[in-house]
């Protein structure tokens, strides 16, 4: 229900491989964006990490794209953490009851 | 020696079938360019006609139509066009360019086929005009306040025979045509040799106006391979076609920033017939009528995303449980397309299957969650299920990871939190129930986040927007819905809507 506006971009950056990988995602996660850091994720699958750590200190707003994204993530390793969340992303991952999948950390 | 005799007959029985059947589908393949070059000249005179006729609408004026004509129309082969008017007794000749229409010197004739044309934007085409020489007519009577027709006229050749000039591509081939699907001499338009065609032969029909064209070929010598490039009929001298051909480029000229209008407006028009197919689609799969529920007022609202043409996977449902009871289900299936619609009706139709099967909500979510497996097939549906008992006074509600249903009582507004389970598709189990009471006269709203969710909002704000927008005194659920989505701006949302209302006495 957004008004139109630029087209969103987010970006996606591993900052640290290996079974405890942590990666950065920033900008606007929504249906168009969410494309462009896909093939990011992908390949950070690919290493088989055990644990994400997710630093999103830079993330301003998702949608269920992106929480589709983070939980493609959560299914194919052992825990997922989000640090540095937003209120606003926060809120999102609360009220989808997803709390339990996605570790916020505080 | 025998061997070698049956050897060389099967050699050339194969020779001569193969050369035989490639001779065939050769005079197919000719016939079928022959009569696609034909069909394509078609447009050519209906536009001209076409330019006639809105001359004459747009004017009025007789006078200035045959200035149209003759300065337009001039040096094309047509040998006549005429402006009719409709009277309260049948058609009047107005006006006429190059000769007089030969349907107006036959009373009877030009009487019967006028009282046959129609508004339509189709090319109208009458029989072979007898006389000499014969005439093919076309009338052309789009639909007009001023009730004209326009008319044109085209010689046939001589004897109604023409000649394939040695150069043409089509040399090798004798053709006939026919106007109609009868191949009998009254119909025939023109042709290169003697008529009735005999023996190997193909026939093609092509559409022509509100009638067809019958092009009936047969080869003259053995047909060699021609050069794939596509030779216009026009190398047929004289004839119908040759002036259909003229008019085609003449027509061209006048009518090509029309066609680019047209174009345009047609890709326009296209985009939203796609929309609309989507649309019809996403509304075929969401219920066509909400079941009543004594003294209850029930509305919903569906306002498809405004990007792309894909369909959303929002949904709502009511479904009945008894005489005071009744189940309601409003959900949103991740992503967006055909798949995501279709997980979304096999939500649909699984959650009413649970909810009449007597599970509460919470048990209903629990069984949708073992339907959908977001790691296999990479969907997720946020869902909140409510049971309504109108008797006791209670909704028992249970939330799968969906935005929290708001209550209106006495015109203020709040949201009911229900604690959230994780979304259909992520996790097994069921979420937690919460009962809540209800007062008298109440309404209670439950959506999809493409009604609040705004970028750079948190949640929190966009459910109090919400509740502000709700506030206030509504004459009807109906009202109320059409209150939200204009107070928040949903008239052109960019991600689908669903909203569903719940007015209980």
């Amino acid at each position: 229900m957004t008004e139109k506006e630029q087209p969103s971009t987010a970006e996606a950056e591993v900052l640290e491989a290996g079974p405890v990988a942590r990666v950065r995602l920033a900008g606007e996660l929504d249906v168009s964006s969410v494309e462009g850091v896909r093939p990011v994720i992908t390949s950070l699958l690919a290493g088989e990490p055990e644990q994400v750590v997710f630093d999103l200190g830079g993330l301003e707003f998702t949608d269920s794209s992106g929480i589709a994204l983070l939980l493609v993530v959560a299914n194919a390793v052992e825990r997922v953490e989000l640090h540095n969340v937003s209120p606003i992303v926060r809120q999102v991952v609360e009220k989808t009851g997803l709390g339990g999948v996605l570790v916020v950390a505080q | 020696m025998a061997v070698g005799l049956a050897i060389t007959a099967v050699l050339s029985w194969a020779a001569f079938t193969a050369n035989d059947r490639s001779t065939s589908s050769l005079l197919a393949l000719q016939a079928r360019q022959t009569a696609s070059t034909l069909s394509a000249a078609l447009p050519g005179i209906e536009s001209q006609l076409a330019d006639a006729l809105t001359v004459a609408v747009d004017t009025g004026s007789p006078a200035t139509f045959d200035r149209f004509v003759s300065n337009h129309i001039a040096g094309v082969k047509l040998a006549s066009v005429s402006l009719w008017q409709r009277t309260a007794g049948g058609t009047r000749l107005l006006t006429y360019a190059f000769s007089k229409p030969r349907l107006a010197t036959d009373g009877s004739a030009g009487r019967a086929f006028f009282a046959s044309v129609t508004p339509s934007t189709t090319l109208q085409v009458t029989n072979i005009l007898s006389g000499s020489p014969p005439r093919v007519g076309y009338a052309l009577n789009e639909p007009n306040p001023a009730g004209y027709i326009v008319y044109g006229e085209s010689d046939l050749p001589p004897g109604k025979r023409i000649t394939v000039p040695p150069s043409s591509p089509y040399h090798q081939l004798g053709i006939a045509l026919y106007l109609g699907s009868r191949l009998d001499r009254s119909h025939l338009i023109e042709s290169s040799v003697p008529t009735p065609i005999t023996g190997s032969r193909a026939t093609v029909t092509v559409p022509f106006g509100d009638t067809v064209l019958t092009l009936v070929a047969t080869p003259l010598q053995p047909l060699a391979p021609t050069s794939s490039r596509v030779l216009p009929w026009i190398a047929l001298a004289g004839g119908l076609a040759l002036t259909l051909a003229s008019v085609t480029v003449a027509g061209y000229l006048t009518r090509r920033r029309r066609y680019a209008e047209a174009l345009s407006a047609r890709l326009a028009a296209l985009y939203a017939e796609q929309r609309s197919v989507a649309e019809t689609l996403q509304h075929s799969l969401l219920p066509q009528a909400l079941p009543s529920v004594r003294g209850v007022d029930v509305a919903a609202r569906y306002l498809p995303g405004a990007e792309g043409v894909d369909i959303g996977g929002d949904w709502y449902d009511v479904v009945l449980l008894g005489e005071d009871r009744f189940a309601f289900v409003v959900g949103d299936v991740s992503g967006r397309g055909v798949r995501a619609a279709s997980v979304m009706a096999s939500l649909r139709f699984a959650a009413r299957g649970f909810a009449l099967e007597g599970h509460g909500p919470a048990s209903i979510l629990g069984h949708l969650a073992r339907t959908l497996d977001f790691a296999s097939e990479g969907f997720f549906a946020t869902v909140l299920c409510g049971v309504i008992d109108i008797g006791r006074r209670e909704m028992v509600l249970a939330n799968a990871g969906h935005l929290p249903p708001i209550v209106v009582h006495d015109g203020t507004a709040a949201a009911v939190e229900v604690p959230p389970g994780p979304p259909i598709g992520i996790a097994e189990g069921a979420p937690t129930e919460r009962t809540v009471a209800l007062a008298a006269r109440v309404v209670v709203v439950a959506y999809t986040d493409g009604l609040v969710e705004r970028r750079g909002e948190s949640l929190d704000n966009a459910i109090e927007r919400l509740e502000q927008a709700a506030s206030g005194p509504s004459a009807s659920v109906d009202d109320l819905l059409d209150r939200l989505l204009k107070g928040l701006g949903a008239n052109a949302p960019s991600d689908d809507v669903a909203v569903l209302g719940i007015g209980i006495p």
